[in-house]
């Protein structure tokens, strides 16, 4: 059935120097560039396999302001690696949810990064790179990791999964906020479109001198504030919650995976870096949007992206180190904050500043 | 000694409840119960219970067969100690709230063994299942617990703790302790002083100087020998050098509790180098075996003076930036101050001790209400803070710092020439017993010793502050949120060592 529906050819296109594919589906065409494919895949693994570096990056950079010597800056990668080796050890009380659950997880977060334009215009699957969806992989992926917090029957477990919904329930609505006035400030539905427009217009603007409804500073300066609380919660870090504590009674995020062992482990914990790749790089395009359209862009937009991420790294490691962790119903005071911000944001792109 | 009033009663059993009405109201608190097994000399159990007040330490003492009133609900302190005896003696506490088994676990001992009662034959029972322990129980809707411990993430002795939740509010909380008794008391037995002496330096480790100088204390008194100025000087010096390393480090882990690294990282510095301190001036980071009985084994000579001063001028330095930084941060406030509450009321009723009754508002400390070696000459006042909560707890550790700080600064540069070992070849008369009292960082240490016709120890109780001050975490955590215990925990910093002897 499916051949009828779906004819793939490729073309060579005349005077343009690169192959495209074309896919049929149904009486719709789509046509693929190789050359977009190939890129998207280098863009792909590139995040992937910097994601660790960013984690450890802001490790280190901890370390280094409270005057301890630090870890390896690579030692994320090299705890990945011996996780990957040890047995999983589940709880007698564990179903087959305990099985999948950390592959789900991190798959969603693969998925999120397919889909970002971080530093090529065109990402693998930037054609179906809506913002409701990459909001709402976000929660399956939190979905899954609360239910394998509480398939293992540990108390702690069923106290993290509660206390994980109580952080994302709250930034939730931020979140889509955020997105939404992004769509509606650009009238684009994708995130490689939005981004792609608003770098469009900031050129514009700022190298022909072309005025552009598209050059905003308040809306992303909004945007980005609201985006910066989000994904403070969201990725577990200092005043929400404390990534390096040993005290299960005070974790957020770590009281749901206590139970995890080996693989497992490994598997969430990638996840996890995966996760403030996927926040960094959102705030990475908000602060400044700079993605190569075609091959020769790609070195400049690969150091800019680097570059930004760098600042990200520098700015959350600054809040984590400047400020004690807060006490836990403080923090929809600081999310409502947020919340605000993105709502302003989105008034804002309605009236179209 | 001679300064601190020991007034002896013996009375029976049933006449001490009324008795104990009269004592409360006195403003006396409960210091410990000594429970002895008399049986070879006078043919009675004794229990003697030490009340004490400013200057005055009050010790009633009755003959006791197989059971005796408890006291426990007159003052509540009691409890604790009572089931204590009643484990270890069996000696039964009538109309006592709560006789579940303290330190012999029913699931692997058999109840009907005393270790402490002369007569007990050093073997221990098999090891099956001998019953249950009842847990107390909160049922309703929607209400849940959570189990902690025994094993802990971190390299922390075992607990366990019961919280009853209903969502994130605590509503009880059961502290289950006394997973590794040590039988310190029946080791000590048959012992002489040296021997006893390295045994109680190591039941908690990081206050072993204060805890010797409470050991010190009654033994130098059953052996009637004064120690010199000069070790006592040296005592109090080392004493104090203990206190200050030990609060620097509870409060850089009350930073590390709220996620605060960059001011707890400082201050672990500053740890590190008072334990090198303790190093170079003793040979040993915590200090062991500086005291030795009738004085002491270290002698300072000048270089070791400026060590000692210049390292206390730094932690002044370094203190007084970090009550600056407590007070002008309002995120840090926020996490300490109505936290972990202990009502002054609960801290009475508890018989609390240390900084945990300072910070509610009791003027409780050892060296100005039991004036030891030359505490009495400082003229020293309790440092004391109102709210209870976890921020007094930390404003209190500042304070007494700077005071310790004030009391090193003094002492330095006067010392008084002399030796630092007095002669001691004193025999002890039998069956005499003495008490010591010290502060030490967490609070009041309390020994109580008998020696045996042979010049040995009979009998010896050792009340760490810790074994007061445990329960009270029960009250403090009610009315705040799960997610603050462990900041609670470390704010009170007890030791489980310590505790189970």
């Amino acid at each position: 059935m499916i051949s009828s529906w779906t004819k793939i050819s490729l073309k060579r296109v005349g005077t343009k120097n690169y192959t495209e594919i074309r896919v049929h589906i149904n009486d719709m065409t789509y046509n693929y560039n190789i050359q977009h494919l190939i890129i998207g895949i280098v863009q792909f693994f590139v995040i992937v396999l910097l994601s660790p570096l960013f984690a450890g990056f802001i490790h280190k950079l901890k370390q280094r302001a409270r005057g301890q010597k630090g870890i390896n800056i690579f030692q994320f990668y090299i705890n990945f690696n011996k996780l990957l080796k040890k047995e999983v050890v589940l709880s007698k009380d564990a179903t087959f949810i305990s099985n999948i659950a950390p592959y789900i997880v991190f798959v969603s977060y693969l998925v999120i990064l397919l889909m970002l334009p971080a530093f090529y215009r065109y990402s693998l699957l930037g054609i179906s790179s809506d913002v409701i969806l990459i909001a709402y992989t976000l929660a399956l992926s939190t979905f899954f990791m609360t239910l394998y917090a509480m398939d293992q029957g540990s108390a702690f477990g069923g106290l993290g999964a509660s206390r994980e919904w109580f952080l994302t329930v709250l930034s939730e609505p931020s979140l889509i906020f955020i997105f939404i006035s992004l769509a509606i400030y650009t009238k684009q539905g994708r995130i490689t479109d939005i981004f792609y427009f608003i770098q469009k217009g900031a050129s514009n603007a700022f190298l022909y001198g072309v005025h552009s409804y598209a050059v905003s500073i308040a809306i992303p300066f909004l945007l980005f504030i609201s985006l910066f609380i989000v994904s403070i919660s969201e990725n577990a870090r200092i005043p929400i919650d404390n990534p390096e504590t040993h005290l299960e009674l005070t974790m957020f995020h770590e009281a749901n995976i206590l139970e995890a062992s080996g693989k497992h482990l490994g598997i969430y914990e990638y996840g996890s870096y995966l996760k403030l790749t996927v926040f960094l790089t959102v705030m990475s395009l908000i602060l400044f949007p700079y993605m190569a359209v075609n091959i020769y862009q790609i070195p400049m937009a690969l150091i800019v992206y680097i570059l930004k991420m760098i600042i990200l790294c520098i700015l959350i490691a600054g809040v984590e180190i400047v400020n004690p962790k807060m006490r836990v119903f403080r923090v929809p005071n600081v999310l409502s904050v947020s919340f605000i911000l993105s709502l302003i944001a989105m008034i804002l792109s309605i009236r179209g500043f | 000694m001679d300064k601190i009033m020991t007034s002896k009663h013996i009375i029976k059993s049933s006449d001490f409840i009324k008795l104990a009405n009269n004592i409360k109201e006195s403003g006396r608190y409960l210091l410990g119960i000594v429970a002895n097994d008399e049986r070879s000399i006078n043919s009675k159990f004794n229990i003697r219970y030490f009340f004490g007040g400013k200057n005055i330490i009050d010790e009633y003492s009755i003959p006791v067969d197989e059971n005796f009133q408890s006291v426990s609900k007159i003052c509540p302190a009691a409890k604790m100690y009572e089931r204590e005896i009643n484990d270890l003696f069996g000696l039964t506490p009538l109309g006592h709230p709560d006789l579940r088994p303290l330190m012999l676990y029913p699931e692997n001992w058999d109840f009907s063994v005393h270790p402490l009662r002369k007569d007990y034959d050093n073997l221990i029972p098999e090891f099956k299942k001998y019953g249950d322990y009842k847990y107390k129980e909160v049922s309703g809707e929607g209400i849940f617990e959570v189990l902690v411990g025994p094993v802990h993430a971190g390299i922390i002795e075992p607990g366990h703790f019961r919280f009853s939740l209903a969502g994130e509010p605590v509503l009880q909380l059961e502290i289950r302790h006394f997973w590794k008794h040590k039988g310190i008391e029946k080791i000590c037995e048959g012992k002489d002083f040296n021997e006893a002496l390295n045994l109680i330096s190591r039941v908690s480790g990081d206050n072993n100087v204060n805890i010797a100088v409470s050991y010190l204390e009654a033994v130098e008194n059953l052996l009637n020998v004064e120690v010199s100025e000069r070790a006592k000087h040296i005592r109090v010096i080392l004493a104090e050098l203990e206190r200050i390393w030990n609060y620097v480090r509870d409060i850089a882990w009350i930073f590390m509790d709220i996620g605060f690294a960059l001011p707890a990282q400082n201050l672990f510095a500053l740890q590190e180098e008072l334990m090198r301190l303790n190093k170079s001036l003793t040979g040993h980071r915590f200090m062991f075996n500086a005291l030795v009985p009738c004085g002491v084994s270290v002698d300072f000579d000048s270089s070791k003076l400026f060590m000692v001063d210049n390292i206390i001028k730094k932690v002044e330095k370094a203190i007084k930036e970090c009550e600056a930084f407590i007070l002008n941060s309002s995120t840090v406030l926020d996490r300490l101050e109505f936290t972990g509450k202990i009502n002054k009321k609960t801290a009475e009723e508890l018989s609390l001790c240390g900084i945990s009754a300072r910070a509610s508002g009791l003027p409780r400390d050892s060296r100005v209400e039991f004036p030891y070696l030359i505490y009495e000459k400082f003229n020293l006042k309790p440092v004391l803070r109102e709210s209870g909560d976890v921020f007094a707890r930390t404003a209190l550790r500042i304070k007494e710092i700077l005071l310790s700080v004030k009391i090193v600064g003094g002492l330095l540069f006067n010392l008084p020439e002399g030796e630092i070992i007095s002669l001691c070849e004193n025999r002890v008369e039998a069956y005499k017993y003495a008490v010591g009292n010290a502060e030490t960082p967490r609070g009041n240490a309390f020994f109580y010793i008998m020696a045996d016709d042979g010049g040995k120890i009979f009998r010896l109780k050792y009340i760490d502050p810790s074994f007061r001050i445990w329960p009270s975490i029960q009250y403090g955590v009610l009315g705040n949120i799960i997610a603050d215990f462990p900041l609670i925990n470390k704010s009170l910093n007890l030791s489980y060592s310590g505790n189970d002897m």
